[in-house]
């Protein structure tokens, strides 16, 4: 091999030296795979460590040695110069040869040949390392520009003298390669890896060679890999959706960005995925934004999940590509629940409450269950869910005269669940279930106190008309209340439990007491009888309405209690609620159809009075009832007129109506198989009465919450602006029922005439203590 | 200014109408006002009368007290009848465009109105004092305009369908809203959300119903004109 050499230079000899030099340099740059023996390699190292060593170097090379600092021992500028030269010659020849490829053949060439140099330019980094070290390195310190070490010296020249001329024909072949991979072909992908190295690797930091930068890649590389990306798509999608449905588009869409995301660990750069995949959005969904978004309503209409499912996760992935959607759906699930509404709307004011609840619960279910599987339950969609469901809970055909009938019949719905039926009891685990729908309804219902109100009046009759199914389920029904509405909400209806457990151990004593003070004659005779202690002020019970005379027969037994509760509690006043109470009576003038037994009539207190009258005589004139039960007339007649229809008396004459004149004659003929007859049972029009009464409570409620928020707002503040206030009322009103503003004006009024409150300057009112 | 008109002539000018000097020492009644004012030269149902029973701030109708009348008196340094005469006279011709002397006698009104437990006044009662209040010549707050008979209208408002006792609130709400309603005939002022009691919402409704017909387009149309005409007006104060 040393014979191809050119013989040692003399050390101060510039040209012998890069003779001998470039013939060593060439050596690694052309022939490399046939090796360097170790003693050229050290002859050419030497070569550079005498040279740069040198005292002076001798004049006559082109290079004018100005850079000769006096007395320097460093000297290496000539080298540098000449390695430059002979680079930019080589490099000149290589892209010659480039020209002659194209497409994959280009690529093939252009990696082979960058291989190759890049190698080569390792190898002759390290037979100049003298000079690395301390020339360049001493010309670098001193700030110079445009010095690198020898490698990267290949680098830049590569990037002037081969890159710039090839790059654009080297990325159109890249590009051509990855559109017939889009298009489906398989291809040489490791080529474009290799390429985009090749590009890293070029981006040299200009303020600090031994760092590298992206610059070179993502001008060149990455900045038409996403300009040829936005146009395959921009020009695919507008083909595909002109010939295909915007479902199948859909499915399209997301397969290419699935595509695309898969393949940028395959070759590209990981630095790329964020821009291509804004590329690929852009092209694949922004731009049909409003084709996707108009296909929405139909498949909402149609109810497929699937697709609503593909739609989402496509256009969550651009800014602000879902709020349309959202204003679409809550629009659509809103007219969905009004339509729900107005189709079991047809019985107007009877509908039954369990067919109202459930055509709530139906929409709202097919909704929610949309949102958790379509639109990954994402909180932004189960806002617009909450919208629309408050919306048509609380404004729909039903709801015409106010938004009160929801709670209402909610309450209603409740009650039926709650109470003891004939039909098979519910079992625990649906009666949980059937609980937690009711409040999923209820946390849309803007009258929560309208639903307090019915719904304690309906436990009430269920605790004192011991029609409760279930302990368990009441108990846990006012839990999920608490829960939604807190302490204040509930707290009425828990004493009322509490009442009535101390009823119960109240009638325990009470039992003890009698059968220590009573003797056994008076035990037998005494009636058999329970009481409930009821406290004024958690019940929604009034007294009586009517004037009553109890029968004569009940009359020790009652008052003998209220002697023991009297005793018992000084002081406390009991008032009978006769309306509530009821009794069994044993009709021994008749025998049940078939048997020897006397049938059990089951009255009310007022109807037992009724009928305790013909013990005495067979015939009782209606003056008669009036004088001796001193019910009034609408308590009286519809109690009797439950005897006539039941024909356990009978009018005389017949039909007459109940009034003065009219007489009653026990159906001593009364035939019946049931061995219990319910005789106790509330007209129609009394249901109807409560229930206006009970809206009318609410109003007056309503009124004075209003203004005790008022007042409790203004007592800590002192001073307030008027729209606060009201913003401020609002507030901590409406999670009971949403307060108008003029109402809430009119209380702002009463107050201030009261002299609660005082207007001050400003629009402000004070509080006056 | 400090009480410059002598005490001891005014005490001895009041005790000239004072009735009763043995049972009730220090009040003129009703017989008494009646005379006093007549000499004063009042307008018995006038405006007037009621501007010179603020300035002797007569606790209610036909009751004149000695420390309301020579506290006022003094004050306006008017000790003798004659200088009261002149005061009233001048008063006469101030008034109609004095606004702070008309909205001291507006609110002294509600006060002389009631007795002192009371709360509000009869609505009848009201009625007549605004009536006096907003419709006399020499009311500072005239409320009507050309377009718009104002305090007509409130008073058949009231009338018709408010029909409550007024209370201080109302009363002195009543006149805030004439003053705004004769800057801004259009009430662009108003809007429900502000403090207005409920009678002024309800009035401006009833206005709005009864009296313009406002469909939603006239209403928009009025709400469009509205700063030209706020702009002219600003011009002409100029």
């Amino acid at each position: 091999m040393a014979s191809t050499m050119p013989p040692v230079p003399a050390k101060d000899d510039v040209k012998a030296t890069w003779t001998y030099l470039e013939a060593g340099v060439e050596k690694i740059m052309s022939n490399l795979r046939d090796g360097m023996d170790m003693k050229t390699y050290m002859g050419l190292y030497t070569a550079i460590h005498n040279f740069c060593t040198a005292q002076k170097a001798v004049a006559g090379t082109s290079f004018a040695s100005h850079n000769n600092r006096g007395g320097a021992h460093l000297l290496g500028e000539d080298l540098y110069q000449h390695l430059i030269e002979y680079l930019k010659k080589h490099l000149e020849g290589v892209q010659d040869k480039s020209r002659s490829h194209v497409d994959e053949a280009l690529l093939t060439f252009y990696i082979k040949e960058w291989t190759r140099y890049t190698t080569a330019g390792q190898y002759n980094n390290h037979l100049f390392r003298y000079l690395n070290r301390h020339w360049v390195k001493r010309e670098m310190d001193e700030g110079k520009k445009n010095i690198y070490d020898i490698y990267t010296l290949h680098l830049v020249r590569w990037k002037e003298d081969m890159f710039t001329g090839t790059q654009e024909s080297v990325m159109r072949s890249v590009l051509k390669l990855v559109e017939k991979q889009r298009n489906g072909e398989t291809i040489e992908q490791s080529q474009i890896k290799a390429v985009v190295d090749s590009f890293v690797s070029l981006g040299l930091d200009e303020s600090d060679s031994s760092k590298s930068t992206l610059d070179v890649y993502k001008e060149f590389f990455e900045k038409p890999f996403l300009n040829a990306t936005s146009d395959y798509y921009t020009s695919e999608s507008k083909q595909f959706l002109a010939e295909n449905s915007v479902v199948e588009y859909m499915k399209k869409a997301e397969a290419r960005l699935d595509e695309e995301k898969d393949r940028v660990p395959l070759y590209l750069l990981n630095e790329i995925m964020t821009p291509l995949m804004r590329t690929c959005e852009e092209a694949l969904i922004s731009n049909h934004s409003q084709a996707l978004r108009e296909e929405f309503q139909i498949l909402l209409d149609h109810d497929k999940q699937d697709d609503l499912g593909r739609m989402y996760k496509l256009l969550a992935r651009i800014p602000e590509g879902l709020d349309p959607l959202r204003s679409r759906f809550e629009t659509h699930v809103r007219k969905a629940g009004l339509a729900a509404v107005e189709k079991v709307a047809q019985e107007g004011d009877n509908i039954e409450p369990k067919v109202y609840v459930e055509a709530l619960l139906e929409v709202h279910t097919q909704y929610q269950d949309l949102v958790n599987r379509a639109f990954n339950g994402e909180s932004e969609f189960v806002r617009s869910l909450d919208n629309a469901c408050r919306e048509f809970v609380n404004r729909n055909k039903i709801c015409k005269s106010g938004s009160n009938k929801s709670p209402e019949l909610l309450a209603k719905y409740t009650d039926t669940l709650l109470k003891k039926s004939s039909a098979k009891m519910t079992e625990e685990d649906d009666m949980e279930k059937l609980l937690t729908q009711i409040m999923t309804v209820f946390k849309y219902i803007e009258d929560k106190d309208v639903f307090q109100k019915f719904y304690s009046r309906m436990l009430a009759k269920r605790l004192v008309q011991t029609t409760s199914a279930s302990d368990d389920a009441e108990t846990s029904m006012i839990s999920k209340l608490k829960e939604a509405c807190g302490f204040e909400y509930t707290n009425k209806l828990q004493r009322m439990f509490q009442d009535m457990q101390i009823s119960k151990d109240l009638n325990a004593a009470y039992k003890e007491w009698l059968e220590a003070n009573l003797d056994t004659e008076d035990l037998k005779t005494a009636i058999d009888a329970t009481y409930h202690i009821l406290g004024t002020g958690f019940w929604p019970l009034q007294p009586p309405t009517t004037k009553f005379t109890p029968p004569q027969l009940i009359v020790q037994t009652y008052e003998r209690f209220g002697r023991f509760y009297n005793n018992k509690h000084q002081g406390r006043k009991l008032t009978w609620l006769w309306q509530l109470c009821k009794g069994e009576m044993k009709a021994n003038y008749t025998k049940v159809s078939g048997t020897k037994v006397s049938p059990t009539f089951q009255v009310s207190t007022y109807q037992m009075a009724i009928l305790l009258l013909f013990n005495d005589s067979e015939t009782v004139t209606y003056d008669e009832m009036v004088e001796s039960t001193a019910l009034n007339k609408e308590t009286l007649d519809p109690s009797l007129s439950v005897f006539i229809k039941a024909k356990v008396l009978i009018a005389e004459p017949a039909d007459a109506k109940p009034e003065s004149g009219t007489s009653y004659k026990l159906n001593t003929g009364f035939k019946n198989k049931k061995m219990k007859i319910n005789l106790n049972i509330t007209i129609k029009g009394e249901q109807k009465q409560e229930i206006e009464d009970t809206h009318k409570t609410i109003e007056e409620d309503r009124k004075l919450l209003m203004q005790s928020a008022i007042v409790r707002i203004m007592k800590s503040r002192k001073k307030m602006k008027h729209q606060q206030l009201v913003s401020e009322t609002i507030q901590q009103i409406k999670n009971r029922f949403m307060p108008r503003v003029p109402d809430i004006k009119k209380c702002i009024d009463i107050l201030l005439e009261k002299e609660y409150l005082e207007r001050l300057e400003g629009d402000e009112l004070g509080y006056l203590a | 200014a400090a009480p410059s008109g002598s005490p001891t002539a005014l005490n001895k000018l009041f005790d000239k109408y004072r009735e009763d000097a043995k049972n009730a020492p220090d009040t003129i009644g009703a017989d008494g006002s009646m005379k006093y004012l007549t000499e004063l030269g009042a307008d018995l149902a006038g405006l007037d009368c009621l501007a010179a029973l603020e300035i002797v701030q007569a606790p209610s109708m036909g009751e004149i007290g000695r420390d309301g009348f020579v506290k006022g008196w003094s004050t306006l340094n008017c000790d003798s009848l004659d200088k009261q005469k002149a005061h009233l006279k001048n008063l006469k011709q101030n008034l109609p465009s004095s606004v702070e002397d008309f909205e001291n006698i507006y609110k002294y009104t509600f006060r002389f109105s009631k007795t002192p437990q009371q709360k509000s006044i009869a609505l009848e009662m009201a009625s007549a004092y605004w009536e006096l209040l907003f419709t006399s010549p020499l009311s500072a707050v005239k409320w009507s305009t050309p377009s718009s008979p104002w305090a007509t209208w409130w008073l058949e408002f009231v009338d018709s369908e408010w029909k409550r006792a007024v209370n201080k609130d109302v009363w002195g709400q009543t006149l805030k809203f004439a003053q705004k309603t004769l800057e801004d005939e259009d009430m662009t002022f108003w809007n429900e959300d502000a403090s207005w009691p409920s009678v002024i919402d309800d009035f401006v409704e009833w206005v709005k119903k009864e009296k313009r017909g406002d469909s939603v387009d006239d209403m928009v149309a009025a709400k469009k004109h509205v700063p030209i005409i706020k702009k002219h007006r600003k011009r002409f104060n100029r």
